[in-house]
């Protein structure tokens, strides 16, 4: 008996395998009102650099809406809706007073949490500044980055102070910010994404990661009170080489440095960038967050400030700014994800076993959308209301003892997932404490346990 | 409004609950386009699109009414004003070969008259009857003071073309043209003009004095209205005298304007423009701010008197935050008409507005443009300005004043400003069958027989 040919597996099938009509993502939506946006409004995201607010307001758009951003005399910041309320003229023309900021059309005078402070032109019995307000949002600054937060007042999240800003000893923290032309998601995605580290930043593009990353990994999720730890565990001649990343929902992630050479033993529970994917709108992002610089990430002492800021992270292929050939015979993240479109077109994928990451956190950001849907409180992360947020990203090489039975992608996961609950398990303990009670764990896991 | 209601627009940090509303799009009042309520509106009269000196020896692309155009002038002297896009194929008649009589398509000759009508199809069958059958759209043009206005509405409405008073006036003066470009919809600059406060704010306190030290004062508003429009009015008590300055706001683009720069420190009466402009839609999103400065010796400022006619031209009008060919970080903070206007957004979001007592002149412009859109809906002609039927002259009614308070008089407080301001309008309009000499004179007598017993 014969079987009709599937015309869409045939050869020159490009007519029978056309893509499928876009739909968007409601987990991709940032907007004002919508399930997603009003999702990402439930937590505090870096905007800018303390750098670039000088003494001139700042028009920036985030989440969608049109902002001005501005530092009044008396120093304090003012994040407000562009458009004056009065007749919509932009405050990035307004004069900025001792306290507040003053439209420039017609003198009205907004504090920096919206109060109107007077209406000059109008009679003095106008009763406009005490029934309306200039909508604002409240701000933070930590660590040389603005951070807003645009959700409703009475859920207003304690800033997250991860414990990796202050460990280990010494840290120093320089922000960056760059700006990518698509969508927020597909840009976390790619961090929960560790098996293109192998493709796209070794094989595919020569060594933009270490060599160390062309090892074929064994890949795995674990999840942690944050999200996840998106992992790759390796053997590298007589080593094993963990890379474990923070998955912080919504939109944090935080990494060891890609540049391991997987030759010298160590042990980090901390990390050596923080990020963010702060949506400017649906299909706008900056890519924004801090370098740490510390004993451990640059022993030698020999960072250079200045290749770090705006548009600036000394890691190839993050911008457009190299030729387009170059970026096409040795792309990096930014062409891979920029390329995926403005809004990456989900509908038209074909998913495997090694992107399990992706799905997991788009199950987890549709649980959490859902939650804020149902007016409850998104589960993760929860939402902090003292001291440093533990968090998990680690990063470990260790020799591997010579009657050790890992030897295949099995027993490497077997080791990585066994390792990760270690950390995991530890971390009440502080943090320099945490990591020798760990090392001590996982070496005897490695000496003892998995031996054979 | 009830207490719950105020309440819910109030409150610090309260940006997530007092989001602009999403603008509704359609709205009338800004539709340019052909068979849309506002575009058929402004299809009642004619509108300045360029400066005669913009046209040379080329035709020139335009749009105009979100109408995609082609001018030029025949090599015996005749504008043409053509719809773009060739009807045979589309190729643009921008790159036409400008003919004797017309213009012929690059294309494959196809060759038009002024008026649209199809002179010959040289690459058709001599029996052809497309030359019969069909015209390319074209739109008469007028050409005056500089400018050249097209009539886009229906043939069987064209009105006389409106030849205001104060485009001559019998002791001469010069007369230089400005076209400016503005990336956002004609109705908020008309708005700009029917908001005198600004002046006091925007051109005064905010970006240091563009306008004279006057303008810091805070005035008595008024809107007068004329059978044109309305005059958009500011008085002001400076020092000893009473100042006014009544700007023309008619319908549906155009205005007339006093100088910004009278220091209000001698007497001076005049009922003339330094400033006529029209606001002319190129589409719904962007516009050109044209017109004509006036500069002759009647003028009651110095430096409008001396003005020199140089200064203007296309994207040149002489008054600083016109254009956005100034530094980012200098438009900040001395920002002009062109930041405030354009910065309202392309259109601006009318829905999200919280619009206050002093702003009735712009209720009041948004009013008379609604009467006159809903008019041409049904059928009929608009009523303000009527549409001119023979070449008469059209009267408009600026004027300016500075007079000396007399001895006794304690005028200087709103209400007794804001009364002598509207009594002075009235007599300015109550005189416009007048000749423009006679006009001032007596208006000039009248006015101060007021103000002899005001206050």
């Amino acid at each position: 008996m014969t079987t009709a040919a599937n015309p869409r597996t045939q050869p020159f099938s490009g007519y029978h395998n056309r893509r499928a009509a876009f739909a968007p993502s409601p987990l991709a939506e940032t907007g004002a009102g919508t399930p997603g946006g009003e999702y990402l409004r439930r937590y505090w995201h870096p905007i800018m650099l303390q750098s670039e607010l000088k003494d001139l307001p700042v028009a920036i758009r985030i989440l969608g809406e049109d902002l001005v951003i501005f530092r009044d005399r008396g120093g304090r910041i003012g994040l407000l809706h562009k458009n004056c309320i009065h007749r919509g003229a932009s405050l990035e023309f307004g004069i900025v007073q001792e306290r507040g900021i003053a439209c420039c059309y017609h003198g009205w005078h907004f504090d920096v949490d919206g109060a109107v402070l007077s209406t000059p032109a109008e009679p003095a019995t106008s009763k406009i500044s005490s029934n309306f307000c200039q909508g604002a949002y409240p701000v933070h600054e930590a660590h040389g980055l603005i951070f807003a937060y645009m959700g409703p007042p009475e859920d207003k999240p304690v800033f997250p102070e991860l414990d990796t800003f202050a460990h280990p000893g010494g840290n120093e923290l320089i922000p960056i910010k760059m700006r990518l032309p698509c969508n927020w998601l597909q840009v976390v995605e790619n961090a929960c994404d560790p098996i293109h580290n192998a493709y796209l930043h070794a094989i595919v593009s020569g060594y933009q990661f270490s060599p160390a990353f062309a090892a074929p990994p064994a890949l795995d999720f674990i999840e942690t009170p944050l999200g996840f730890l998106s992992m790759a565990t390796r053997q590298v001649k007589d080593k094993v080489f963990i890379r474990a990343s923070d998955i912080i929902l919504p939109n944090v992630a935080q990494f060891a440095s890609g540049q391991n050479p997987a030759e010298e033993e160590c042990f980090n529970i901390a990390c050596s960038f923080t990020r963010w994917v702060v949506p400017i709108d649906d299909e706008n992002s900056f890519y924004t967050g801090l370098t740490h610089v510390n004993e451990r990430t640059d022993p030698e002492g020999t960072r250079d400030p200045s290749l770090y800021g705006v548009d600036k992270m000394n890691f190839i292929g993050q911008t457009a700014d190299r030729p387009y050939e170059e970026r096409q015979l040795q792309p990096g993240d930014y062409d891979a994800l920029v390329s995926q479109g403005a809004v990456a077109d989900r509908n038209n994928e074909h998913l495997g076993t090694t992107d399990r990451g992706i799905v997991m956190f788009r199950r987890m950001l549709r649980r959490a959308i859902d939650a804020v849907q149902n007016s409850e409180t998104p589960e993760l992360p929860r939402l902090y209301d003292d001291g440093p947020v533990r968090t998990y990203n680690y990063e470990l090489v260790f020799g591997l003892p010579s009657q050790s039975n890992i030897d295949g992608l099995g027993a490497l996961e077997e080791f990585g997932r066994r390792a990760t609950q270690v950390v995991l398990d530890t971390d009440a303990l502080p943090p320099l404490e945490r990591e020798r009670v760990s090392r001590e764990r996982i070496l005897r896991l490695l000496s003892e346990e998995l031996v054979r | 409004m009830d207490g719950a209601g105020t309440a819910a627009q109030t409150g610090a940090y309260a940006g997530h609950r007092v989001r602009p509303i999403a603008p509704s799009g359609g709205e009338r009042l800004t539709q340019t386009a052909p068979g849309t309520p506002g575009g058929e509106y402004l299809r009642r009269y004619w509108h300045p699109f360029m400066l005669a000196s913009e046209l040379g020896g080329l035709p020139v692309a335009v749009r105009l009414l979100s109408e995609d155009l082609v001018v030029f002038r025949d090599r015996s002297g005749r504008i043409g004003l053509l719809h773009k896009q060739c009807l045979h194929r589309g190729a643009s008649l921008e790159f036409g070969i400008i003919q004797e009589r017309g213009i012929a398509c690059c294309y494959h000759g196809w060759h038009f008259d002024i008026d649209g009508t199809i002179l010959a199809t040289p690459a058709e069958p001599e029996t052809s009857r497309i030359r019969h059958n069909f015209c390319q759209g074209a739109y008469p043009v007028r050409e005056a003071c500089g400018l050249l206005f097209a009539y886009l509405g229906p043939p069987e409405t064209t009105p006389a073309f409106p030849y205001y008073d104060t485009f001559s006036h019998p002791e001469g003066g010069v007369l230089a043209n400005f076209k400016m470009f503005y990336p956002c919809s004609w109705l908020q600059i008309c708005e700009n003009a029917a908001d005198p406060i600004h002046n006091a704010y925007l051109h005064a306190i905010s970006s240091g004095l563009q306008f004279s030290a006057p303008f810091r004062e805070p005035p008595a508003l008024d809107y007068v209205e004329t059978p044109i429009g309305f005059l958009s009015m500011a008085t002001r008590r400076v020092g000893d005298f009473v100042f006014i300055r009544s700007s023309d706001v008619a319908m549906p683009n155009f205005g007339q304007f006093a100088g910004g720069s009278n220091p209000a420190t001698t007497e001076s009466f005049f009922v003339a423009a330094y400033t006529t402009r029209w606001v002319t839609a190129i589409d719904d999103n962007n516009a050109f701010y044209i017109g004509i400065r006036h500069i002759n010796d009647r003028n009651p400022s110095a430096a409008l008197r001396s003005a020199d006619p140089s200064q203007y031209g296309v994207g040149r009008m002489g008054l600083i935050g016109q254009t956005d060919d100034r530094p980012y970080d200098e438009r900040q903070r001395e920002p002009g008409d062109y930041d405030a206007c354009v910065s309202q957004g392309a259109v601006a979001n009318r829905r999200a507005e919280h619009l206050g007592t002093t702003d009735r002149g712009i209720v009041m412009l948004r009013r008379m443009l609604s009467r006159g859109i809903d008019a041409v809906e049904r059928g009929e002609e608009p009523e303000i300005p009527r549409l001119y039927r023979d070449e008469e002259m059209a009267r408009s009614y600026c004027h300016e004043l500075v007079f000396r308070v007399p001895p006794g008089s304690n005028i200087g407080d709103a209400a007794s400003l804001g009364a002598f301001g509207r009594q002075a309008a009235e007599i300015v309009i109550a005189t416009d069958h007048l000749s423009p000499v006679e006009r001032e004179r007596v208006a000039s007598e009248r006015i101060r027989g007021v103000l002899a017993g005001a206050g």
